[in-house]
């Protein structure tokens, strides 16, 4: 059973990287690789999610961060704000972490309650997610 | 992901798209590196350009615009299904930068996606290059 109420919590264990690629304009919080099983998985209007087959949860990606999802989030600008130039990508430093918690819970209550209301529309999640 | 020297090329391949317009790709071990942690899929470098090269030669839709933000540079987004089910789409995805010499790769991965929310670029205005007669996105 995929278990899309606990992202905040699965993120703290897991130690999710968050990366802004400016190039493409991508967001991503993850596990820092994602493992060769997992596939992404989109069924919401701004989020993919990083999905194992045994259905757990490895990380969200968001394709046009700054251009849409942050234009209707503003609050969210802070994100990419605090992050560091690593090479060629922009990185939020473990000791910002602590500082965006709030930020990062409200980004993983979004995704839950998101898929609350496309689950109440119809979307089948189970058999969506675990589709190969 | 951007392009780099062409010295510097640990991944380097070219590609024909369904046009015949020639498309280089030249990414460094790290942004290799950086690429594959993100999307396992790509596996090699063997099996990356197999993809790019399917999705590019004979995609079902491809979109070219701006994203939004950046008026700079214009992209070609390729989309290719590879599977499809009644509300669901297996795809790749290749999204080719223009703003060089050479139409070069800047990123490719592939997912599922429910048919709504698959291409992106319709909420940007971008406009439609080519569309398989038989494809529902």
């Amino acid at each position: 059973m995929i278990n899309i109420t606990d992202i905040f919590n699965i993120a703290k264990r897991d130690k999710w990287v968050m990366e802004y690629n400016p190039d493409l304009d991508s967001l991503y919080w993850s596990k820092p690789k994602i493992s060769p099983s997992t596939q992404l998985k989109k069924f919401l209007q701004d989020f993919s999610l990083y999905i194992t087959e045994q259905g757990l949860i490895e990380g969200l990606f968001i394709e046009y961060a700054k251009g849409n999802f942050i234009s209707h989030n503003t609050e969210y600008a802070e994100l990419i704000n605090k992050m560091v130039k690593v090479n060629d990508i922009y990185v939020l430093p473990q000791n910002k972490v602590k500082g965006v918690e709030p930020l990062l819970k409200s980004m993983a209550n979004m995704v839950g309650n998101e898929t609350f209301d496309a689950v109440n529309k119809g979307l089948d999640l189970e058999k969506f997610v675990m589709t190969r | 992901m951007t392009n780099t020297n062409k010295d510097n090329c640990f991944y380097s391949d070219s590609f024909k798209d369904y046009r015949g317009k020639p498309i280089k790709l030249c990414w460094s071990e790290e942004l290799w590196i950086t690429h594959l942690n993100k999307h396992p899929e790509i596996i090699d470098p063997l099996h990356t350009s197999e993809l790019i090269s399917k999705t590019v030669l004979e995609p079902s839709l491809v979109m070219t615009g701006y994203r939004p933000g950046n008026a700079k540079e214009m992209l070609v987004c390729y989309y290719k299904e590879h599977k499809r089910s009644e509300s669901d789409v297996y795809y790749s995805k290749v999204v080719i930068g223009c703003s060089g010499p050479d139409l070069y790769v800047k990123t490719v991965f592939m997912g599922w996606a429910l048919y709504i929310y698959v291409v992106q670029e319709k909420k940007y205005n971008f406009k439609e290059l080519y569309r398989d007669k038989k494809t529902f996105l």
